[in-house]
């Protein structure tokens, strides 16, 4: 009895990692897609390129004064990926896209001609990056390391977090924080002393991926 | 973020899984397309298909094995499109040699993987299907089968055509040993 030929075009399977780019993208849609409202059952089909469906409707986009270490910096220090970079024929990025978790950034070098400016050159930012993170202990001690000034060291807040904040070597603020419970505000404001806490209109968002205008 | 891979949470599960599962769907897709832009299409339908499963409520365990089977059926899916959409004459099915197929089911020969994966490229979606599974992932019939949404019966009569077709196909191949005889 002969064997079947056919029997050798069995494959083992390896696990092949994809390009890099692409997971990140790909992640980020993925974690969009799970937190998306729960009657909003689309099912994405990958021909779409329809750029909302990869990102959320507000995202940072941050002027560096050097934005190829910035990019190295956020890769090694928060564990970001670089999705997308261009790089200007003078040599300075125009732009360039990071995911980190389930959000995306992106960043560019300075063009004041454009008036575009890194926090360096404007003496300061007005602007916190809420980050979290699985565990702001790690990111804070390679932070530190990596050249950013920490106010202080991370610790538990009442507000249900793990919490440090710092500047990093660029110029640009982040509150970084990891998960520590959820109170609720009731919670919170009996041991917050010196603000009143009111909440907001709770609920349905709505379900469209663009906001609405307010009428 | 390694650790907690059982929360209990199908949804915290399958972002916990994705950056290891990634791989593994992605080189279960590309081993059988060979195509990097189809495998990353295909494996993006994979996961947001996954997650439409989780949100739906319909799986208990979020799993790589899990991953794979809905891989499956996304990558036939996917051949089926482009059947669809290509509207490509399916010359193999409308072979007459096919339907009569006297002794096409011994066949002694040792196959060249290359020309075989190419061979399958050249097949109808139903029958590249059949053969995938069934070879390939070596499934049994019955797994197939369900795969396929068909009774084992039919899928044993659709396998002996695919392995026809695939005959055919492959042997019209420049390279096989038959035409390169000196």
């Amino acid at each position: 009895m002969t064997s079947d030929p056919f029997d050798q075009l069995r494959l083992s399977d390896q696990p092949v990692p994809p390009d890099r780019r692409f997971a990140a993208r790909l992640r980020v849609r993925v974690a969009n897609a799970l937190s998306d409202p729960p009657r909003e059952r689309r099912t994405f089909m990958t021909t779409d390129t329809d750029p909302t469906t990869t990102t959320t409707s507000l995202v940072p986009y941050l002027c560096v004064s050097a934005a190829t270490d910035a990019l190295a910096w956020y890769t090694d220090v928060f564990g970001a990926v670089e999705t997308v970079r261009f790089t200007g024929d003078d040599g300075r990025i125009g732009h360039a896209e990071m995911t980190v978790g389930t959000s995306s950034f992106m960043l560019s070098d300075e063009y004041p001609e454009l008036d575009v400016h890194s926090p360096q050159s404007l003496g300061g930012t007005p602007v916190t990056l809420h980050l979290a993170v699985p565990d702001v202990d790690a990111v804070y001690e390679r932070a530190v390391a990596a050249g950013a000034v920490a106010a202080g060291e991370p610790k538990d807040e009442s507000y249900g977090a793990r919490s440090v904040s710092m500047h990093d070597p660029f110029g640009h603020r982040w509150m970084v924080q990891t998960p520590t419970g959820s109170p609720t505000w009731e919670d919170v404001q009996a041991q917050t002393d010196g603000f009143t806490i009111t909440q907001g209109a709770t609920g349905d968002a709505g379900t469209s991926d663009l906001p609405s205008d307010p009428a | 973020m390694a650790g907690a891979r059982t929360s209990g949470d199908p949804r915290a599960d399958l972002l916990a899984l994705y950056d290891e599962a990634v791989a593994h769907v992605y080189g279960y897709v590309l081993a059988r397309c060979r195509d990097r832009a189809t495998a990353e299409d295909v494996t993006a339908d994979v996961f947001l298909g996954a997650v439409d499963d989780v949100r739906r409520s319909v799986v208990g365990h979020v799993t790589t094995a899990w991953l794979i089977g809905i891989a499956r059926h996304k990558l036939i899916d996917h051949w089926r499109r482009m059947e669809r959409e290509q509207r490509r004459l399916e010359a193999v099915a409308a072979d007459p040699t096919i339907a009569s197929g006297d002794g096409f089911d011994d066949w002694d020969v040792q196959l060249d993987v290359l020309t075989a994966r190419d061979a399958l490229d050249h097949l109808g979606a139903h029958h590249r299907a059949a053969l995938t599974l069934r070879y390939l992932d070596d499934l049994p019939v019955a797994a197939v089968a369900d795969v396929l949404g068909r009774t084992v019966h039919a899928t044993e009569a659709l396998l002996v055509r695919a392995r026809r077709a695939f005959r055919v196909v492959y042997e019209s191949q420049p390279g096989t040993p038959e035409e390169v005889q000196p």
